[in-house]
């Protein structure tokens, strides 16, 4: 039995496709569950989570799993999408008073995102092999959580590319985020209506392989 | 919250050094004294460096493995919490100690006062 097990991971081993698990992060309210129901839609047709004005909607990592995206150059790349919850420095129920929410379920909710915080950094930590960055293009990109993420991502020498969502907006100003990050991809895209996806795959494929 | 210099060994009487590095020697590096400097802080709402200590060997601590912990805690991140509780449902994050490790090092309000989340620790020691 020691043997042909030995064999038999070897081989799987060798033509198993290797599956990348790449992490959607960002602030909240930056579209990251949409992205990733976006992915998951057009490359499996399933939907990964629910999304909402709300800030700090998903409060949980959500992973949709060996999703298959191809270039138009014909080569592709197998990935595990982690739909993590937005990063912050700063979680205040106060927040979600403005939306409605009453104030116990405010405090609930932002105990809640407090925890999606430390299990996303986990994640990025433990689990991780590549990193879709999401930025609202409206705001301004040199918010502290972007530099403080942008500089953790690099120190863990983890591949990058930024999405420069919301372009669909008249006032998103994409170039201001690749003044921001030189150093990495930035795709403009509007993850709501599909506009520019395309380079993003193509990006992803370039980048994940 | 009274705060060591590790590199002249000056104590403040506060943590406002933390950031931009010790005024006396330049040094960024800082050990949080418990029950240290409390008293010097209150009575002087400038504080104003208190006149650096004799250097005192790590040895005759009495709590030697806490502080060679702290010590290690403020080498890797400037500050030992990795969540602040300012009140119910209000949290301040340092994503730099949450990236580093599990442990939750929780700190209460502005009070000196931390919670330690033992299973977090061991979840993590075990993993290793």
């Amino acid at each position: 039995m020691g043997i042909s097990h030995t064999l038999s991971r070897i081989l799987s081993g060798l033509f198993q496709k290797k599956t990348a698990r790449i992490g959607i992060y960002g602030p909240p309210n930056a579209g990251k569950t949409t992205l990733a129901n976006r992915i998951a839609g057009d490359w499996s047709g399933t939907i990964s989570g629910t999304t909402s004005e709300v800030p700090h909607e998903t409060r949980r990592a959500a992973r949709s799993g060996n999703i298959t995206i191809t270039g138009s150059n014909g080569k592709s790349v197998t990935i595990d999408i982690v739909d993590t919850p937005g990063v912050t420095t700063r979680v205040d129920y106060k927040e979600f008073l403005e939306y409605g929410i009453e104030r116990e379920d405010a405090i609930n909710r932002a105990r809640e995102a407090t925890e999606g915080v430390a299990e996303a950094m986990h994640w990025l930590r433990e689990d991780i092999d590549g990193v879709i960055y999401m930025i609202d293009a409206t705001l301004d990109p040199f918010a502290q959580v972007n530099i403080m993420m942008i500089g953790i991502i690099e120190s863990r020498k983890l591949p990058v590319i930024i999405a420069a969502n919301k372009i669909d907006l008249p006032d998103a100003t994409p170039q201001r985020i690749r003044n921001a990050f030189p150093q990495h991809p930035v795709v403009p895209v509007s993850c709501l209506d599909g506009t520019q996806i395309e380079s993003l795959y193509e990006e992803m494929v370039r980048h994940f392989r | 919250m009274p705060h060591r210099c590790t590199g002249c060994n000056t104590l403040f009487p506060d943590a406002r050094y933390l950031k931009d590095g010790c005024p006396v020697c330049g040094c960024g590096k800082f050990i949080y004294e418990k029950g240290k400097g409390r008293k010097e802080t209150r009575a002087e709402p400038d504080s104003k460096p208190l006149e650096p200590e004799t250097p005192r060997k790590i040895s005759d601590d009495k709590n030697t493995d806490v502080k060679k912990e702290i010590s290690k805690d403020t080498q890797e991140s400037d500050s030992l919490e990795s969540i602040r509780i300012l009140e119910p449902g209000r949290y301040d994050l340092n994503l730099s100690r949450l990236i580093e490790s599990d442990d939750r090092v929780v700190r209460l309000g502005s009070e000196d006062s931390y919670r330690l989340d033992l299973h977090s620790m061991i979840r993590q020691k075990r993993k290793k």
